[in-house]
């Protein structure tokens, strides 16, 4: 089913725009909501709330890319439901791995005053990340929103799992000078 | 800051960003696969020469008798399909283009021996039984240079993305156009009100929206809120009819290959059938999975909608004449412009006008959905002429189908004004795709 006819779907109330979701997208939620939870019970579950919470957000809203809104609700969730497990019972999963590695940036920036504040900074570091390579930016993307791991980006771009973690390393470094010259640092 | 909420916030991160990094994965899977294609040949060799030796025979034993193939442009030469039992259709409305965008190509296709299949149909022929005749719509990939009426796809769609990043931008300056108007106060003594930017900030937002936009909508230092939603209103009908121009150039695209693919497919011999530019061929899926076809690159192949293929009617204007709609009751939903609320008499039949014209090749019929405190009751239902209905609980859900013909503005006046009707919604077919038959009344 198209995309549109899903959103017509949600907007009518019609309860057919949840399993049509499920048919389409529930493999790709579910990966994402897995990459972040290493675990395939809880990533289910996630997957259920993200179905609920669409269901409650269409309308009012209305998006025009309805996999990619899926995915931030699918990913919010899962980052939420980490949070709450608290990382001693977690273990090593992967998104622990990743925001370990942003950690390495985060520790020198101002949290935001507000939610204005937080916009800037994520137009801030869209700005940045378009001033990468098109592969950099897209590794970037892979990683840190999709939260997959190196070796699963190293065989989709050809290349060593060691080529990749380079790749991060030094966009790593960079996004922290370019915040460092857009005044973010503490 | 915590580490946490600057991995949060990367979730908030452009959608063009994102949409690249998954064409990334893409294009780098086909790079891979394409490797191993060669690895592989030699073993894919030995395979097709053993079957070139035995599917002839599978085939010709394999195909039911569902009459002569017939390729035709109406509806007479189909029925004997459409009756045939055993032919797995998709009962929705998927499809309804009969071409395949790169989008859906590069998201949403699973391969099978070097076809592109669509999941839906890479479903059904996992769970299907031998024997089975599956009623498979072939769309071609939609090829970048084809142009209709001098446009392509993408001259459509790079017109659409600009408009909707003109509304993006008039939706922001909404809001910074307050502090913009300024200048460069901004960012030197501050706003009367406060407010004060870093140079860099105010520079990166000035280059965001333009010279030519800020003096546009910023006129004697004030934002000029009307020319704003003006502009807003003029992008979105523009959208709207750049919709129907995406559509009107897909079925262009779909039609003028349709005869030289229905030959295709028939000189491979498979029964098949076209309708209305749509080519659906009938097969089990061993037959698929074994069916040589040149450039087979060039077809996506998904379940048809027997819709397709049922009868379609020219659309007849309702008249504008009825009166005394409880308006605020209704919405409507379709395909093409989203969903919205109906503000008047006028109003209402307007949208159904439209609705029918937009859908009157492909349904002979609408859907009314209605909420109210329980179901509509069968004697109503025929009061409304509707021929088929599915019922929903949670609340109660009633969906009438009324076919374009039978449409009776004032039974749905009357129904408007119940009291106990809370909203109703008018649409093309979508919902009710397990309705059930309204019986005749006894005697």
């Amino acid at each position: 089913m198209d995309d549109r006819q899903i959103v017509v779907l949600y907007g009518r109330r019609s309860e057919d725009a949840i399993s049509a979701t499920a048919e389409k997208y529930g493999k790709y939620c579910t990966a994402i909501a897995e990459n972040i939870l290493s675990d395939r019970q809880d990533a289910e579950e996630c997957v259920n709330d993200a179905y609920l919470r669409v269901w409650n957000s269409i309308p009012p809203q209305e998006p025009h890319n309805f996999k990619l809104f899926l995915a931030r609700v699918v990913r919010n969730l899962a980052l939420d439901r980490l949070r709450m497990k608290g990382r001693a019972k977690r273990g090593g999963g992967e998104a622990i791995v990743a925001i370990d590695e942003i950690g390495e940036i985060a520790s020198d920036i101002k949290s935001p005053e507000d939610e204005l504040a937080a916009k800037e900074l994520v137009k801030s570091i869209n700005n940045f990340l378009l001033s990468l390579s098109q592969r950099d930016r897209s590794i970037f993307v892979r990683r840190y929103f999709y939260v997959e791991t190196a070796e699963k980006i190293s065989n989709e771009y050809g290349m060593s799992q060691n080529a990749v973690l380079k790749v991060l390393s030094r966009s790593r470094q960079k996004l922290k000078k370019y915040l460092e010259s857009e005044g973010y640092t503490v | 800051m915590k580490k946490e909420e600057l991995f949060a916030l990367i979730g908030d991160i452009n959608d063009e960003i994102l949409i690249e990094a998954e064409e990334t994965e893409i294009k780098n899977n086909v790079k891979l696969k394409f490797n191993i294609k060669w690895v592989s040949a030699a073993a894919a060799l030995l395979l097709i020469v053993g079957i070139a030796f035995f599917v002839p025979n599978i085939i010709e034993s394999a195909k039911p008798d569902i009459g002569p193939d017939i390729i035709d442009s109406g509806s007479d030469g189909i029925n004997d399909i459409l009756k045939a039992d055993g032919v797995i259709w998709d009962n929705g409305v998927d499809n309804m283009d009969g071409v395949a965008s790169n989008e859906s190509v590069s998201s949403y296709t699973e391969q099978m021996n070097g076809w592109k299949l669509e999941y839906k149909l890479w479903n059904v022929l996992q769970a299907a039984d031998d024997g089975d005749l599956i009623a498979v719509l072939v769309s071609r990939v939609y090829s970048d240079d084809f142009a209709y009426n001098g446009k392509t796809a993408a001259d459509i769609k790079s017109r659409r993305d600009g408009l909707r990043s003109l509304q993006i931008k008039l939706l922001d300056f909404e809001k910074e156009g307050e502090w913009l108007k300024y200048g460069e106060l901004l960012y030197t003594t501050g706003t009367p009100d406060g407010e004060k930017w870093a140079k860099s900030l105010y520079d990166e937002r000035v280059e965001y929206y333009g010279e030519s936009f800020l003096s546009k909508y910023i006129i004697d230092g004030e934002v000029a809120t009307d020319k704003m939603k003006e502009a807003y209103d003029d992008a979105s009908s523009e959208l709207e009819r750049l919709s129907s121009e995406l559509t009107a150039l897909y079925k262009a695209y779909r039609t003028s290959y349709a005869d030289a693919d229905a030959k295709k497919f028939a000189d491979a011999g498979v029964h098949m059938r076209t309708n209305n530019g749509y080519v659906v061929i009938f097969v089990e899926k061993d037959t698929l999975s074994s069916l040589k076809i040149a450039e087979k690159d060039s077809y996506v192949l998904s379940l048809a909608s027997k819709k397709l293929f049922e009868q379609s009617l020219d659309g007849n204007t309702l008249a504008d004449d009825v009166t005394g709609f409880a308006c605020d009751k209704f919405g409507f939903s379709n395909l093409q412009n989203g969903y919205g609320v109906i503000e008047s008499d006028a109003e209402l039949i307007s949208t159904l006008n439209s609705l029918i014209d937009t859908w009157k090749y492909t349904f002979d019929y609408i859907e009314i959905t209605v909420r109210a405190e329980s179901h509509i009751a069968q004697d109503e239902l025929r009061a409304m002429n509707a021929f088929q209905v599915e019922y929903a609980d949670y609340p109660a859900r009633t969906v009438l189908c009324v076919r374009y013909t039978d449409i009776d503005l004032q039974a749905l006046k009357a129904l408007s004004n119940r009291e106990d009707v809370m909203y109703i919604s008018i649409s093309e077919p979508l919902t009710a795709i397990d309705a059930e038959q309204i019986p005749a009344v006894e005697g």
